[in-house]
């Protein structure tokens, strides 16, 4: 398992790693969410460090604590704009290693593309992804073990975006879902998992698109995120 | 305020008949002094008419009497009778003309002396001695006679004379009132249409052209220009007239910037309510639904094992609150776009393009940030324009260019559709063009049938 992409089983993945839980914190202003969103990493298995209703907070929760993992609401006080996005561009000065996963009322492109470009180990979701609690989980697991998400409907808006000679109408239905994996930066054996295909034919599949959509062949997951998005926004 | 048009008009009006009365008096004058000229001129006619009867009838005496004296015939005497019947008549006339003309009068009472003593005096004496003794009828008395008459008849030349100089001087008293007359009327003549000239000039120059820049100042007022005035500072009524125009400019294009301004505040208010309500949907509602929904899964882990049907009547409950959120988000990005207040207009219009049915081409050359009613009038115009192509248009794709330069956003929608779009009719257009037209800017759409729709908008992006 090269990036550790946990799909349906986080649960009992972090059963059995119960003296390693990777440890969270976590930074929204909304107490009754802070709380639920904590009790259920709790259940799935995350050690929850600490918690903050703003960015100071967070900031002091993380240089206390080294968490490996923060979830972080973009809107937070006191401007209720992107104070998060803010906290978690010093997060990444100050601890590298940290991973972020950036919650969003709404998630928009250029902002995908910019907590990208500061490297790896970032994810952007919708905050309502939370509600989908094994998906949510699988997704902290990738980024916490240095993985790049981006979130699904994201993906879809990209994709779905209708262009003039459009290079996406000469691939299949099938090379087209592993592109938007791709894009939500599942690795290969992610992608093989979520669409029941051997990672084989996912390789076919992805050396075929790249080539015919002349994007450079990488390992690098996270550049190939990188990549794969920054295509289908300029297509 | 100056003296009025309506005192100079009947001080023109006053001078003018002043000048026509005068001028009439003077020829009245005239013509009443011809007509006495005229009169004089009959009644010394009369005078010489008389006078003249008178001197026949002692030239007719004297013959008369000459030849019957010579002749002793009787019938020489017939002349005679008849002239001395007439003679008293006749003198009576002369008497009654030369009344009032103390000179003539003199002469005519020494005519009737001399004529009374002619005919009793000499000639009945005469007469009557001839007829008893043709014989005694001398030479002398003959000489006698001739020598009275000829006294008279010098008379009669006198008054005659008198007469005919009198004649002469009314003669020249005639000719000179008409020349009088032909003088004052041409006097007048020229005075009047000096006058009505000038009263004409006057007339054009402080009301009539003052009228007419007021009337093509009215003109560029109704086509837009609310700035035109008129110079004021004409004479009476003209000055008032022109004063209250540019005060009635001066309110309207106050108005009128307090119209647009409200309109301004209007539509700024109901975007930040827009914006308001759309953060209360997100970090409200939506976060309630989020944190219940969490609610929701922790219960599921408390469900007891063997109660599976309990379980996944919680997981459809999670579920639905997690499609509930992504509606209220559908929503509330229909009511205020959130990327636009974050991230500017170029990454908004790319959202757009991006979610729109037809593809959409983008051409945009704004800066990062323009101010926040700039982005969202423009944003609104494109949002709207797309959606009335993709709904209406029947086009195959659509081209969005964007460009500020020069204190100005131009925004241009076009389509390859079928054209003979209206920008009025029931398309969302009008309260865009509210929008626009808010911040002081235009809208036009070009939509000939068969070649696509161009919409055009121009925003100012200062003065905001």
């Amino acid at each position: 398992m090269r990036d550790g992409d946990t799909n349906g089983d986080a649960r009992d993945a972090s059963g059995d790693m119960d003296g390693d839980r990777t440890r969270v914190a976590l930074a929204d202003d909304d107490v009754l969410l802070r709380e639920g969103l904590a009790s259920l990493l709790a259940n799935a298995g995350f050690e929850v460090v600490g918690q903050a209703g703003d960015a100071p907070g967070l900031l002091a929760v993380v240089r206390d604590r080294c968490p490996d993992l923060v979830v972080v609401d973009i809107r937070m006080p006191p401007g209720q704009t992107t104070e998060g996005l803010e906290a978690a561009r010093v997060v990444r000065e100050e601890s590298p290693e940290t991973g972020i996963l950036l919650l969003s009322a709404h998630v928009e492109v250029d902002q995908a593309m910019e907590l990208l470009a500061a490297g790896r180990r970032v994810g952007y979701l919708l905050k309502s992804r939370v509600i989908d609690v094994d998906d949510f989980v699988g997704t902290l697991r990738r980024v916490a073990e240095g993985g790049s998400v981006v979130d699904p409907g994201l993906v879809q808006e990209l994709i779905t975006a209708r262009r003039r000679d459009d290079p996406l109408r000469t691939l299949t239905e099938r090379e087209r879902e592993v592109l938007a994996l791709m894009a939500e930066g599942r690795s290969n054996a992610g992608i093989a998992h979520r669409l029941w295909i051997t990672e084989g034919t996912v390789e076919k599949h992805v050396r075929s698109i790249l080539a015919r959509m002349r994007l450079p062949e990488t390992e690098d997951d996270h550049r190939r995120v990188l990549a794969v998005l920054a295509f289908l926004d300029s297509r | 305020m100056g003296s009025g048009l309506t005192q100079r008009a009947v001080a023109a009006g006053i001078v003018h008949a002043l000048v026509v009365g005068v001028t009439f008096g003077l020829l009245l004058c005239s013509m009443a002094d011809m007509r006495r000229a005229q009169l004089r001129a009959g009644h010394s006619t009369q005078v010489l008419v008389a006078a003249n009867r008178l001197e026949r009838l002692t030239v007719d005496m004297e013959t008369g009497l000459r030849g019957f004296a010579l002749t002793g015939q009787d019938r020489f005497l017939e002349p005679w009778r008849a002239a001395v019947a007439a003679y008293s008549g006749q003198i009576g006339e002369l008497r009654r003309l030369v009344a009032d003309d103390a000179a003539q009068r003199a002469r005519a009472e020494r005519l009737a002396a001399a004529g009374s003593s002619y005919v009793h005096d000499y000639s009945m004496p005469l007469v009557a001695a001839a007829h008893h003794e043709p014989a005694s009828v001398t030479t002398t008395a003959v000489a006698e006679g001739k020598r009275r008459v000829d006294l008279m008849r010098a008379d009669f030349r006198a008054l005659v004379s008198d007469e005919q100089s009198e004649v002469r001087a009314q003669e020249l008293r005639s000719e000179a009132a008409t020349r009088e007359a032909r003088t004052v009327g041409a006097a007048g003549l020229i005075t009047s249409v000096a006058l009505i000239a000038a009263c004409t000039g006057y007339l054009t120059r402080v009301v009539v052209a003052p009228v007419r820049r007021v009337a093509a100042t009215a003109g560029r007022m109704a086509r837009g220009d609310l700035a035109a005035r008129v110079p004021g500072g004409g004479p009476g009524e003209v000055g008032l007239l022109e004063r209250a125009f540019n005060t009635m400019a001066d309110t309207l294009a106050r108005n009128r910037e307090e119209l647009a301004a409200s309109r301004s505040r209007i539509v700024t208010a109901a975007d930040q309510a827009r914006r308001r309500i759309e953060r209360d949907l997100h970090d409200g509602i939506q976060q309630r639904l989020v944190s219940l929904a969490l609610d929701v899964r922790t219960a599921q882990t408390a469900v007891p094992p063997g109660r599976g049907e309990l379980g996944e009547r919680l997981d459809r409950l999670a579920d639905g609150l997690g499609e509930a959120v992504d509606e209220l988000r559908e929503i509330s990005r229909g009511i205020h776009p959130a990327v636009l207040s974050r991230a500017g207009l170029g990454p908004a219009l790319k959202a757009l393009a991006r979610r729109s049915p037809l593809p959409v081409e983008l051409d945009l050359n704004v800066p990062d940030r323009l101010p926040e009613p700039v982005e969202v009038a423009a944003y609104y115009v494109v949002s709207e324009a797309l959606a009335n192509t993709a709904k209406h248009a029947r086009a195959t794709a659509a081209t969005v260019r964007a460009e500020a330069r020069e204190g100005l956003l131009r925004l241009e929608v076009r389509d390859d559709g079928a054209g003979g779009a209206a920008a009025g009719g029931g398309s969302g257009l009008i309260g865009v063009t509210d929008r626009v037209e808010a911040l002081g800017g235009t809208l036009t759409v070009t939509s000939p049938p068969a070649q696509g729709t161009t919409l055009v908008a121009d925003l100012p992006t200062t003065g905001h």
